[in-house]
């Protein structure tokens, strides 16, 4: 899994989920705000900064790298292909299909690579990857339970709350349910690997049927122990904002103003 | 103080009263047991006690039941989790937080209860429960022992003074049934809590007890004090073998169904599991494998059905042909713990007849033969039911159904002692009995002695991967 939690006490770790949230809102905003190329490249250096604290195991750093090489490369080729100023044609392109070829090129309206597309492509790469970055900074870090509380405290409902950390919390029993059965299904001889289909029915029929049982005793057992009983929920699980957040804080609004004054910079407006 | 006066109770669609004219008075620091056969009416009891009867499964009831003088019938469930907490059979089904300590303060959160309150209240419970060096760990990584025992602690976070159990260990192993008797046993004799018990398990239970209600058809039929405990601690009756034909030796030598040869298997992070075994079973022989929890008898279960292969040595099973995959193969039968695992048609006929699909027949023999396996295993007339109306019981004997229809020589058994009372049981072993009586060769892995000695012909016993006897 790319996307886990690492186990490990960092100064980031110890920043308050409250403060980690804030900064993937930032990082997104700014994400869909920049256009301008150098920028881009600037949001993407500034989300990679709180990785310098992680140590982040070493498989981990590989997968993430390939991962984003996959969508770097799948951004530039597509939009290589697709990429079209609003009139004409771009400066610095070939023709893969030309609109005089038959049926496709009609069809199509010709297909080209170009140059501009590329770079463009490279540009919006480096969009995804920022926010790539800060959410994975986030859940790397941070153990769900704290996330959790973190969304509770800044006004998610609790019911939203509890209905998330319940469906996180029986994801490993599910998968190890789903195992066995299949163990199981596959022990009787009828799971046939050219039958996609039925191996689906004949697996996550009892999975869905075994699901339903288990919901209805889990809703006796909440209530058992007082779910919903129209107080309002307190949480064992504490949360606060330390010095550490406030340098955060800072920081992020360094980060911030830099941006914002170089993006009203491009527009004119300084 | 719990006085149930006249209480009836019929489910929705129940044919018949759950309950019957209940009348019952259990007094505080009472440690009451309620034992009875399957269908008799000892967890619709124990839903009625804080309100989940009918409040949240409904029915028509007569009567009124009253906890510390207050009527269930006019406080919601939530309302009287101060006052009764009930513990339930599946561990995992209770358990709703991520770690240990957060769920065993998931109670005290729902009332409201402050943070100050809240941290002595979960540290007491933990104590209580011995959990305190397992606080931080995810509830997926705990054994069902201490699982069960969360879910106590959990129950017992909220200070009622009446707790009820309902079948608290039927999903566990011996080690783990042993850790939640001793928990509940100090919540009765160091907290003085009133425990209400539903348990099989009379032997180990009963020197606790103050009082034992037997119920059968929704009635209490005995209500028994410690002197009178003696007429029901009779022990589970097995069937008892019947004399086989030696029909192995009769054509000559005994042949091998499967020949295990300095078998070793790691477990992926290194564990050994199995250390070297070599075994040889013999064509038509029943065979019990024990040992204690992760003595390596499910492993070795597994290997024999190819499911897992051996890091060395080898393990023969003579009757496949050398095309044949043991681990798909229906000529070797795996019963799993659990028969929801494997249930998926809507029909008993049809999921008999699921595995039949691959070597079809015509359509004639295949009803044939689920005719003649449902006759076997005891559900003659089940062919329309939907397998979800069954009991645990009856599922239980449709998954054997389901395996032996394909005609196995080979039938391995894992724990089928889990989650079924001392009736179903004895049912499902005539039965296994009875295929054994048909050539059929017989591996059962469990950790209940009793039974191995009333239905094996040899008993193998694992000690940490290895064959101690």
């Amino acid at each position: 899994m790319i996307f886990e939690y690492v186990g490990k006490e960092s100064f980031v770790h110890r920043l308050d989920p409250r403060t980690k949230i804030i900064w993937l809102f930032v990082v997104t905003i700014f994400a869909i705000a920049l256009r301008q190329p150098l920028l881009l490249v600037l949001l993407f250096v500034s989300s990679v900064i709180p990785f310098l604290f992680i140590k982040v195991p070493k498989k981990q750093v590989i997968a993430l790298i390939f991962l984003y090489m996959l969508i770097t490369a799948g951004a530039i080729i597509s939009q290589a292909l697709f990429y079209r100023p609003l009139t004409g044609l771009p400066e610095e392109y070939t023709w893969i299909i030309p609109p005089d070829f038959p049926v496709i090129g009609p069809f199509t309206g010709g297909i080209l690579i170009s140059m501009e597309g590329a770079i463009y492509g490279f540009i919006q790469a480096f969009r995804i990857l920022a926010i790539l970055n800060a959410s994975a900074m986030m859940v790397m870090t941070t153990p769900l339970n704290r996330l959790i509380v973190g969304m509770r405290k800044m006004g998610i409902p609790s019911t939203l709350a509890f209905m998330l950390s319940t469906a996180v919390r029986f994801v490993p029993t599910l998968m190890d349910e789903y195992q066995t059965i299949f163990t199981a299904q596959n022990a009787r001889g009828i799971l046939n690997k050219w039958h996609p289909l039925q191996l689906i029915e004949y697996t996550f029929t009892p999975l869905v049927l075994n699901s339903v049982r288990r919901c209805n005793q889990l809703a006796l057992a909440a209530e058992s122990r007082g779910f919903d009983s129209g107080c309002i929920r307190t949480s064992y699980v504490s949360i606060a904002f330390s010095y550490r957040d406030v340098i955060a804080f800072i920081v992020m609004g360094a980060i911030s103003t830099g941006l914002t004054v170089s993006l009203f910079h491009y527009w004119g407006l300084i | 103080m719990i006085e149930f006066s006249h209480f009836s109770f019929t489910y929705r669609h129940g044919k018949r009263r759950a309950l019957d004219d209940i009348t019952l008075s259990i007094q505080d620091g009472e440690f009451v047991i309620v034992a009875g056969p399957s269908g008799c009416g000892k967890s619709t009891l124990c839903l009625s006690f804080n309100g989940i009867i009918p409040h949240m499964l409904h029915g028509s009831m007569e009567g009124e039941v009253r906890v510390n003088n207050r009527n269930t019938h006019n406080f919601e469930v939530r309302d009287l989790a101060g006052e009764v907490g009930i513990v339930f059979q599946n561990p995992d089904n209770q358990i709703f937080a991520m770690t240990v300590e957060e769920d065993v303060a998931f109670g005290p959160e729902n009332i409201g209860m402050s943070r100050e309150d809240m941290i002595p209240k979960v540290e007491d419970a933990l104590s209580l429960a011995g959990l305190q060096s397992c606080r931080k760990r995810p509830v997926h990584r705990l054994s069902g022992g201490q699982k069960q025992r969360t879910a106590i602690a959990g129950i017992y976070a909220l200070s009622p003074d009446i707790l009820v159990f309902d079948e608290p260990t039927a999903d566990l192993d011996p080690s783990g049934t042993q850790e939640v008797f001793d928990t509940i046993r100090y919540l009765h004799k160091k907290e003085g809590k009133t425990i209400i018990l539903i348990e099989h398990k009379l032997k180990t239970v009963l020197p606790y007890a103050d009082r034992l209600l037997f119920m059968n058809e929704g009635k209490i039929t005995h209500d028994l004090v410690p002197d009178e405990f003696g007429q029901a601690r009779s022990g589970v009756a097995y069937p008892s073998r019947k004399p086989k034909p030696g029909h192995s030796i009769i054509n000559g030598s005994p042949k091998p169904a499967i020949i295990l040869d300095d078998v070793h298997y790691h477990y992926p992070d290194g564990t050994p599991a199995v250390n070297g075994v070599s075994l040889e079973i013999i064509t038509s022989e029943f065979v019990a494998i024990t040992g204690e929890n992760g003595s390596g008898k499910s492993t070795l279960g597994m290997l024999m059905k190819g499911m897992l292969k051996p890091d060395t040595g080898t393990v023969k099973i003579p009757v496949l042909q050398k095309d044949q995959v043991p681990g798909t193969s229906t000529k070797i039968g795996y019963l799993f713990q659990n028969p929801d695992d494997q249930i998926v048609m809507d029909r008993v006929d049809k999921e008999i007849a699921c595995g039949l699909h691959q070597n079809t027949g015509n359509s004639r023999q295949v009803a044939e033969k689920v005719r003649r396996v449902m006759d076997m295993t005891g559900l003659p007339d089940f062919e329309d039911r939907d397998p979800n109306t069954l009991s645990r019981g009856e599922r239980q004997r449709l998954a054997v159904a389901s395996i032996i229809v394909t005609e196995p020589e080979i039938l391995i058994f894992d724990e089928p002692t889990t989650g079924q009372d001392t009736e179903n049981l004895a049912r499902l072993m005539n039965c296994i009995v009875n295929i054994n009586g048909q050539h059929t060769t017989m591996v059962m892995i469990t950790h209940d002695l009793d039974l191995a000695h009333a239905c094996a012909d040899r008993i193998i016993v694992m000690k940490e991967g290895r064959i101690v006897g």
